[in-house]
């Protein structure tokens, strides 16, 4: 006779656990990610792909538009090409100057739109769109990679492999701009369209049309070089590239701005592992299905490259994982009641945290009909949970602080360690940074993202008020003697209903790493590769493996993110 | 110059931090402003020329009284960046009696707050000062009254109750979503105030504060 589920008190992982720095800065993609949902809408409905006009020069210089054609509205990716000098050739958010310049156009743009677009759009962010562009990018080549890419395709070869491997992009995008930046549109006008109800499938459309720009503007180059001798690359090295991202702190402050969406995120992810846990037995085929992934993530791990040290423990960690994990399939674990969880219960005592996390993404892998439903349960409107509840008596307020806050209760924020950063805007293209708050300037202009010192600052208070007017009080007269305090009252009245809205760690102390924000904010997109450069900005890899547009038609596995590579 | 409303809430948000609204209530008036755009109001006009105020003295915050009641003060009308959060905590009350009080400084800003606060369409909302009606719950706006005062710079009272009228989900305004035209001395104006919660950029903080070093060429 065997237990059930209940009685195995398999539950969702709690914030406690899973909201923490350490953990979500090893999440990966799973199958619910962005880039992944995007990709099987598209495949689901039919949409088709095309090149609508190509005057590039042999410079490389000149316009090219692409064109994706839904059931019910086509959008163009138009493409700007151009030449950078090499004094202006820099990937920060700062440059001024770029390789290409793209717009995603709602519907097909006429000439006076490419006109205007020929204007506005290299400008980036010095220029001024208007509601029919959706999305605003620029991308520089991967001087590691480009002119191999094309020296070789010109003289009639395919490129090397491992240097292929080794970058896995063409170009780097360096923004990706949506939702109403610089005047191009607001997501709400794009919402209710099915196509773009998730979260970024937007931007990750206009991503995946990029890719096939990238690739087609080195081959452009090679024929221009090369003449008739030039080749094309070979579909499956061409696969090998996505497009790259470097990635900085501007994900930081969005992941703690939008509590309800990133608690929609999260849930849905702890969601999909608890159905797969709850599950009885593993069929056969799952099985076998599992152990393959296991083994292609195994070949995937090793042709994962990073300078980063901490990142580089970590791989060595995971290859270690992963064989341990092949032999616990192989020795018959998916064979037990309960396989799934077991397996999850087991990873906590033999895998690191990078382990234990890219389990999550792979035992969900093969349960498509018992998690796909959660794609569409992503996405919400921040606004709903605006509005905070004034009639709350403070004593409801400060027990909801103390259930949900212990965390940030227990960090003494007067060490100068445990508040040593604050997060702050440049005034230079309003580049998120992080500062030494006790070494330089601006802490005075320091952004609310320090949530934790926040909501302790507000329990201290609370006492106080409560001491003098009794904690039957409710919280509008009190914020009405201390507005300071709103944001920390709407946050803990949110927390109390949403479990996963907190990141529950000190976001201000010395020991805090940026690129944790990012990986976890990444991992949702469906970036792999990553690949830290520093504390604060990671490089990223998006839709490596998967079809191009012009190959959508017949290949269209869903798992290409697991490539079977040599 | 176009706008869009993601522009037009952010610029408003961080122009209120710039004047010193701290964060929770400067979020609210980004929300507030965007709201009243969507109906074609100009929150973004309201907001510049109040904030101007504020920068001047001209009005006050609005002292609660000893009940945590807000009321005006006879030094100047209150200002609506904090009485509209305000009166938004205290919109469960209004089964019990309407919030009346005065004056008020920018009374079109104050609906902003509600209209995005607003959210059920069994009880919208009405707004009174100076003859203007405004029934209002978060995706439908009817105005009614007296409209040359809509855009008052104060008034001595403001009424917030439950709205008596019917069908408004059937008969209000729908809100527009796209971008609008700002006037260019208006927007310049906002931007300045935003601009004060930007940190300068240094060479050593342009290096260190994002980690990238000057460039990452790949």
């Amino acid at each position: 006779m065997t237990t059930s589920a209940d009685d195995r008190a398999i539950s969702l992982r709690p914030p406690s656990k899973v909201m923490r720095l350490e953990r979500m800065g090893c999440f990966h993609q799973t199958r619910l990610s962005f880039m992944r949902s995007l990709l099987r809408l598209l495949a689901d409905q039919g949409w088709h792909f095309s090149r609508d006009r190509w005057e590039v020069d042999a410079r490389g210089v000149g316009l090219a538009t692409y064109r994706a054609t839904g059931p019910e509205r086509c959008y163009s990716l138009v493409c700007l090409a151009h030449e950078l000098p090499p004094e202006k050739r820099s990937d920060r958010v700062i440059a001024t100057a770029w390789d290409a310049t793209f717009t995603l156009f709602d519907g097909i743009p006429g000439q006076d739109d490419i006109q205007r677009l020929e204007k506005q759009i290299p400008l980036q962010e010095a220029g001024h769109c208007s509601q029919t562009e959706l999305i605003l990018a620029r991308a520089n080549r991967s001087v590691r990679l480009f002119e191999h890419v094309v020296q070789a395709l010109a003289s009639g070869k395919q490129p090397d492999r491992e240097r292929i491997e080794q970058v896995g992009y063409l170009m780097r995008t360096t923004a990706v701009y949506g939702n109403g930046k610089f005047g191009i549109s607001d997501r709400e006008r794009i919402a209710q369209r099915p196509e773009f109800s998730a979260p970024f499938h937007c931007e990750l459309l206009a991503v995946w049309l990029i890719r096939w720009f990238t690739v087609e503007i080195a081959e452009h180059l090679a024929r221009s070089a090369g003449g008739d001798g030039a080749v094309k690359m070979n579909p499956d090295l061409r696969r090998r590239l996505g497009v790259g991202n470097s990635t900085g702190l501007g994900m930081a402050p969005f992941l703690v701005l939008h509590p309800a969406l990133i608690h929609r995120w999260i849930m849905a992810r702890e969601t999909a592992l608890l159905r797969v846990r709850r599950l009885e037995w593993c069929r056969e085929h799952v099985r076998e299905r599992f152990a393959d992934l296991v083994l292609r993530m195994q070949a995937g791990v090793r042709k994962w490259h990073t300078v980063n040290k901490r990142q580089r423990a970590r791989i060595e960690g995971l290859k270690e994982g992963l064989d341990s994990l092949y032999g616990h399939v192989m020795s018959g674990a998916l064979d037990r009641a309960y396989p799934w969880d077991g397996m999850i219960r087991w990873s906590e005592q033999h895998l690191t945290i990078e382990g234990q996390e890219l389990l999550v993404t792979l035992v969900i892998e093969p349960h498509a009909d018992l998690v796909d439903d959660l794609s569409a349960q992503m996405s919400v409107d921040e606004n709903e949970y605006l509005a905070i509840d004034g009639s709350m008596p403070l004593a409801r307020l400060k027990d909801l602080i103390g259930r949900n806050y212990q965390w940030a209760l227990a960090i003494d924020y007067q060490e100068k360690d445990q508040s040593s950063r604050f997060w702050y805007y440049s005034e230079e293209k309003l580049e998120p940074r992080v500062g030494e708050r006790y070494e330089e300037p601006g802490a005075d202009k320091e952004h609310p993202l320090a949530y934790g010192r926040d909501v302790k600052h507000l329990a201290r208070h609370l006492d106080l008020f409560m001491s003098r007017h009794g904690d039957s009080v409710p919280a509008a007269r009190f914020l009405r003697f201390h507005p300071e305090h709103r944001h920390s009252v709407r946050r803990v009245q949110i927390t109390s209903v949403l479990d996963y809205a907190e990141i529950r760690d000190n976001l201000i102390g010395a020991d805090m790493v940026p690129v944790d924000l990012l990986r976890c904010k990444l991992s949702f997109f469906g970036a792999s590769c990553f690949d830290p450069r520093s504390d604060r900005w990671v490089r990223i890899n998006m839709y490596q493996h998967a079809p191009f547009p012009d190959e959508f038609d017949w290949f269209r596995d869903d798992d290409w993110i697991y490539p079977r590579l040599a | 110059m176009k706008r869009s409303l993601n522009e037009i809430e952010q610029t408003c948000r961080k122009a209120a931090k710039g004047c010193g609204m701290p964060w929770g209530i400067a979020d609210e008036v980004g929300k507030a402003v965007r709201w009243l755009h969507m109906f074609g109001l100009d929150g973004c006009g309201c907001t510049a020329r109040h904030l101007r105020e504020l920068d001047h003295g001209g009005c006050i915050a609005g002292v609660p009284g000893s009940d945590g009641s807000l009321r005006g003060w006879p030094g100047g009308p209150m200002t609506p960046m904090l009485a509209g959060p305000g009166f938004c905590d205290d919109l469960s009350g209004l089964d019990e009696a309407p919030i009346e009080c005065g004056p008020i400084a920018c009374p079109l800003l104050a609906a902003g707050f509600l209209g995005q606060a607003a959210l059920s369409p069994e009880r919208p909302v009405q707004v009174c000062w100076q003859g203007v009606e405004m029934h209002l719950f978060c995706r439908r706006l009817r105005i009614s009254g007296r409209h040359e005062c809509l855009y008052a710079e104060s008034s001595p009272t403001i009424r917030i109750s439950h709205s008596l009228l019917r069908g408004l989900e059937k008969t209000g305004k729908c809100p527009v979503i796209g971008d609008t035209d700002i006037a260019p001395d208006i927007w310049d104006e906002l931007e300045g105030y935003a601009y004060w919660t930007y940190v300068e950029s240094t060479d050593a903080n342009r290096l260190s504060g994002a980690g990238a070093g000057l460039a990452d060429n790949d």
